[in-house]
């Protein structure tokens, strides 16, 4: 495949509810894997090795062929000094790299605001899903939220014979006039920038064909969504999107759930490379999937609850695949409070991507300086 | 044409409310504007909402367990409160004395905590910094818990003054020193809450405030000028003596409710929009002993409160409690709420869920391009569901108006919405495309449909989003 | 705790369940049922956004999880919510029929939906209406010796008595709070005899009608003094006639003699059941954390008491809606004053 020129741009997946580090990557020969895990426990003879140490989920079978061809770095025990068991709370120190106090910026927004300090292209980022994640908040930095690529715009409630018509006089009403004061103008300009970024993606679905066909759950919608928008070249440099809310949340029913929720974040992620490789696309995206904590090491008789340590992976043709990090120690006296003890700050991953591959300095998006990987 | 009475009262409404109908506005304005103001400050006089009604069919608000059950509880009550004011100060004082859950011990906690801004919202300001500073979900956020007395934790002590009371500075001077900061913090060592019960395996128990002597520093300090053995009490005490309090609350009362105002952080350079109406409701909060009450008498019997129409951007949770108000949804427990509830979040408000302990900002900041387009679609979509008995009556009523010239049922519908203007030209735009529907036949499914497109259309415009 | 009164105790036994959305564990629960051998069907009503947890759980009376059947609905665009055969928005009560079929209602969807004993769907009925035989709000239901079911049609403010599959035998009730009056009605029971109990929850006290809705008795006044009754949400009878009350707003559980004079009452002696042992294991540091944690003795108490059920072994179930907590209590020396026997 001839590499582009095209920039580099990142796609975000976030599991959220908290992703059960040691049944995705699993100590399958550890031991203190069976003594912690007496009902939510793989099967040693079900595991995807990768050594004679650690495996995949079985239901991570796609994921292991692309690991196998050298695209995924697993980044072991990631997490982030004295470790906050709250989802919320914890997922907004991913967002905004501020274990400490509570921050309003998000990382991505900060990134985004670094390439386009104008706000020049409405779309340099764009979120999957009703909402912005903080991640990608930052005051005065444009990012469209889309629910539904398919059907996103403004007033997209009115009948569709009226709607050409109707969006004809918003843009005539949102367009700039003299003397209407300063929070006027303000108003008209980001209407006619949601009004622009939605006619841009609008066209995403058309310019698109692909013999892939994706899975029907929201996941991999998402995914082919991010697809869709990034191979239609709109020049967006950051793609996010969130699986279903709190779907990893594993507290209970842990092994039918979880193993479900790999499968289908498995499927889109193998697909969505695939998409893009066919598309001539894959060389200038990197993926990174990343969930707020891990899980405790002992489970609860049919699940596991919030604890620490997780797992993140970074997917792409640029990625020197392999594993990074040690696998945290499950001997009880390495854990904390019941928990894997992190071992890598996600801020240095976070420095990693932004620096390595989207080429813009970390150091005041995360807030300091990080040790950084070398899998990309 | 509406009235001057009831525009006025749209107006007067939409700021120490979430709106109302305009049969509602009518109402309003045969008991006269004074009346209203004062019945509006006397929400114990009206009728609280059937909790036990509600908890049996939303059975989760007993609990209040997550948050998103919460928010769906406020959101119903900011739609169906008869006790509008109540709520909006509830609002008030959420934004300012912020709390979230991301950093709480749990969600039920922040539910007190706006319970006691219901009841103490509007009178005394002393006693709500004190029912404050012992609140459980404020000692935890702020860290106050974490604050000892050979190891102090200024967070609480620190917030209290630039952000709860004072302001860092007025007209260009500061309001308070790095060594007030320090014994504000000393005074209020101890105050802390009791080691919780796990969340395991029965869920959450009440946060227990706790006054902990052993940890208290007890020793002399020296705060504003004064000094003494304070304790924290002492120390709010001091506080709403200064003339930086009055400012304070005056202009947080003047942005919320009157016009948007340049963000927090600006104030101490940046003087008041209106330093004469600032003036009437810090001598109001003087003379009548810190009361909250008598400065909302004065704001809103001002003429600067009645001529400042439209001059803020509304909010998310006025946008969405306002809306569904108007199209009468959700006046009665019912599946979907969660959704309607969510719609708050989308636009850029996640309540009971502030971004930091500064709040959300306000004005225009509540917009941009994605939050802009949830909003427009949000209320579009409402106000063109022709099942929804808000958008009936007011079909009813343009039919039974009779009204069948495109440039009038324009004119009516902006009445409808809460007596809205629109320049020239946009007026213009909207007249022309219901012209091109058809003709208007007054009490035909058609009409209807048109009724609801011009409605669609007005809620899409700039001028809608102000409140 | 042990409360002795007129030589009939209330003998606590073990506490079942925690909070899970999912799995061995409830959420929200409103309903019990028991089934045969120690089985337990307890109804889960959750919350919207979480309609995962909306479900029956099938466990015993030694807190073994057996599984769980029914799911919540999404109501994500309330208009055009899909409420497939067996789906859940609103449910309120759950009842056994003979063979041990499981009958839920569901007080949004105006439909009983009808379970195997495994959890299979078998069929539904339920017409929305205030007719002969048409549904508002069904509430509590029971079935009577004739294997017909009593249920409390609570916006309807009467009880109506169908054959299982849904035909119409019989009505009585209507709104107000005069003698066989309601005010949105909630729990109902039977005792051996076939007289009906019904929580008149906004009259705040229950009603004793013949088999045929003859109005017998009424006993409860609104207030929190012992006997008197806050939204009494649930009511049992038990096998001597003692009726046992869910007084959901006062947070706490009543013993009324067969005259409806109180007997006891108890706010909870809950303990660590099995399940919640299996949690704490799974998050070891709360152990340490609930031997420095302050009022721990919170963790009896009740709170949302809303259903109550009796057995043959005169065991009585309280579930706590809040807590995700049953409580099971024993009747003890089943003698008392006025007309009692065995």
């Amino acid at each position: 495949m001839t590499s582009t020129k095209k920039d580099p741009v990142l796609a975000v997946l976030q599991l959220s509810g908290g992703n059960d580090a040691l049944n995705t990557i699993i100590p399958y020969s550890n031991p203190l894997y069976a003594d912690n895990r007496p009902s939510v426990r793989v099967s040693e003879d079900q595991v995807l090795p990768i050594n004679d140490q650690i495996a995949f989920n079985p239901a991570m079978a796609p994921i292991k062929e692309l690991y196998d061809q050298g695209k995924v770095a697993i980044i072991q025990g990631v997490g982030y000094p004295n470790p906050n068991r709250s989802h919320f709370r914890s997922m907004d120190i991913w967002h905004t790299c501020e274990p400490e106090t509570v921050g309003n910026e998000g990382w991505l927004g900060r990134a985004i605001r670094d390439l386009d300090p104008t706000g020049e292209n409405v779309l340099t980022g764009v979120n999957f899903g009703r909402g912005l994640p903080r991640s990608l908040a930052a005051p005065g930095v444009p990012v469209a939220s889309v629910g539904n690529l398919e059907t996103y715009g403004v007033l997209t409630g009115i009948e569709d014979d009226q709607r050409e018509e109707a969006l004809d006089i918003f843009s005539r009403m949102y367009s700039p006039a003299m003397g209407r004061g300063q929070v006027m103008d303000y108003l008209s300009h980001t209407g006619m920038d949601a009004l622009k970024g939605a006619d841009i993606l609008s066209t995403a679905p058309e310019k698109y064909s692909s013999t892939v066909e994706y899975g029907g759950n929201s996941v991999a919608q998402y995914m082919r969504n991010i697809a869709q928008t990034h191979i239609a070249g709109f020049g967006t440099r950051f793609l996010y999107t969130t699986a279903p809310y709190n779907s990893f949340d594993t507290h209970a029913g842990q092994m039918v759930g979880h193993s479900s929720l790999w499968s289908e974040v498995s499927a889109a992620v193998r697909d969505f490379q695939s998409d893009l490789e066919e598309n001539d696309a894959a060389d200038n995206m990197t993926l990174l999937v990343f969930t707020e904590f891990g899980r405790r090491v002992h489970d609860n008789g049919s699940g596991t609850d919030h604890g620490s340590g997780g797992v993140a992976f970074v997917i792409g043709n640029n990625v020197k695949g392999g594993l990074y990090g040690e696998y945290p120690s499950l001997d009880e006296s390495k854990l904390l409070e019941g928990d894997l003890h992190f071992n890598n700050d996600f801020r240095g991953l976070y420095s990693t991507l932004l620096e390595n591959w989207i080429g813009i300095d970390a150091k005041t998006i995360v807030g300091g300086n990080f040790e950084k990987m070398d899998f990309i | 044409m509406a009235s001057a009475d009831i525009e006025l009262m749209a107006h007067l409404m939409r700021r120490a409310g979430f709106g109302a109908t305009y049969e509602e506005l009518e109402q309003f304005a045969a008991n006269g504007y004074d009346a209203t103001v004062d019945e509006l400050l006397s929400p114990m006089e009206q009728p609280d909402l059937e909790v036990d009604l509600l908890e049996r069919y939303f059975i989760d608000w007993k609990e209040m367990n997550a948050l998103e059950v919460n928010q769906a509880y406020l959101t119903y009550r900011m739609i169906n409160t008869k006790r509008p004011l109540q709520e909006k100060m509830t609002l008030f004082w959420h934004g300012i004395f912020c709390v979230g859950n991301s950093k709480c011990e749990h969600g039920a906690q922040i539910q007190t905590q706006l319970n006691m801004f219901r009841e103490k919202g509007m009178g005394s300001f002393p006693e709500l910094l004190l029912a404050l500073s012992v609140d459980p979900a404020m000692v935890f956020y702020l860290d106050n818990c974490m604050s000892h007395k050979d190891a102090i934790n200024e967070n609480f002590g620190r917030e209290l003054l630039e952000l709860f009371a004072m302001g860092v500075g007025m007209d260009g001077e500061a309001n308070y020193s790095e060594e007030d900061v320090k014994e504000c913090a000393r005074a209020f060592t101890g105050w802390t809450i009791a080691n919780a019960i796990p969340r395991y395996p029965y869920g959450r128990f009440p946060s227990m405030f706790a006054f902990n002597a052993a940890d208290h520093d007890y020793g002399e300090k020296t705060f504003q000028g004064e000094t003494g053995n304070f304790n924290g009490d002492d120390i709010i005490e001091i506080i709403v003596k200064q003339p930086s309090a009055a400012r304070f609350i005056a202009r947080h009362l003047y942005n919320f409710f009157v016009a948007d105002e340049p963000q927090i952080p600006a104030w101490q350079g940046t003087p008041p929009r209106d330093i004469d109406a600032i003036k009437e409701m810090e001598d109001a909060y003087f003379e009548s002993g810190y009361n909250l009450t008598a400065m909302l008498r004065v704001m809103f019997k001002s003429d600067w409160f009645k001529a400042a129409r439209f001059e803020k951007v509304k909010s998310p949770a006025e946008t969405v409690a306002g809306t569904m108000r108007l199209v009468q949804d959700f006046t009665s427990p019912k599946p979907g709420l969660h959704p309607i509830a969510m719609e708050i979040r989308y636009m850029g408000q996640d309540l009971m869920n502030p971004p930091t302990v500064e709040g959300w900002h306000t004005g225009q900041e509540w917009i941009d391009s994605g939050t802009l387009v949830e909003r427009i679609n949000f209320t579009a979509d409402q106000m063109g569901n022709t099942d929804l008995p808000g958008v009936q009556a007011i079909i009813a009523r343009l039919s039974s108006e009779n009204i069948s010239d495109p440039a009038t049922l324009v004119g009516r519908c902006l009445d409808m919405l809460g007596c809205y203007s629109l320049p020239d030209e946009t007026r213009a735009y909207l007249v022309e495309h219901i012209g091109k529907s058809g003709d208007l036949n007054p009490g035909t499914e058609v009409y209807g449909a048109q009724v609801a497109q011009t409605l669609q259309l007005i809620v899409a415009t700039q001028e809608y989003q102000f409140a | 705790m042990t409360t002795e009164v007129l030589g009939v105790s209330l003998q606590y036994s073990h506490s079942i369940g925690r909070g899970e959305f999912a799995g061995p564990g409830f959420r929200n629960p409103v309903a019990l049922a028991r089934g045969a051998e120690g089985l337990m069907y307890v109804l889960n009503r959750a919350y919207e956004y979480r309609p995962d947890g909306k479900r029956v759980t099938i466990c015993t009376v030694d807190e073994e999880y057996i599984g769980e059947f029914a799911r919540g609905v999404n109501t994500a665009g309330i208009t055009d919510i899909v409420t497939e055969d067996g789906s859940l928005i609103w449910p309120t009560s759950v009842a056994l029929d003979k063979e041990g079929n499981v009958y839920v209602a569901d007080e949004w969807l105006n439909r009983i939906s009808i379970f195997s004993k495994d959890g299979e769907w078998i069929g539904k009925w339920g017409t929305e209406g205030s007719g002969d035989g048409e549904i508002s709000k069904p509430s509590g239901m029971v079935f009577d010796a004739d294997d017909n079911l009593i249920m409390v049609d609570s916006q309807n403010n009467r009880i109506q008595k169908f054959t299982k599959d849904g035909k119409f035998i019989s009505v009585f009730g209507s709104q107000g709070s005069g003698d066989g009056e309601f005010n949105l009605p909630w729990g109902i029971d039977l005792d051996k005899e076939g007289n009906i109990y019904v929580a008149d929850w906004r009259n705040d006290r229950i009603q004793k009608f013949t088999k045929d809705g003859k109005f017998l008795v009424a006993f409860g006044t609104s207030g929190s003094e012992p006997g008197e009754l806050n939204r009494p949400t649930g009511v049992a009878v038990d096998r001597t006639g003692m009726i046992y009350v869910a007084d959901w707003g006062n947070e706490r559980m009543q013993m009324y003699d067969p005259a409806g004079k109180f007997v006891t009452l108890t706010t909870g002696d809950g303990t660590m059941s099995k399940w919640g042992k299996d949690k704490l294991d799974g998050n070891a540091e709360m152990w340490e954390l609930r031997e420095i944690a302050q009022g721990l003795e919170r963790e009896k108490d009740f709170w949302g008491p809303v259903a109550v059920t009796v057995d043959d072994e005169d065991r009585v179930f309280v579930v706590e809606s809040c807590r995700n907590r049953i409580q099971v209590y024993r009747r003890q020396e089943p003698m008392f004053q006025g007309g009692g026997r065995l």
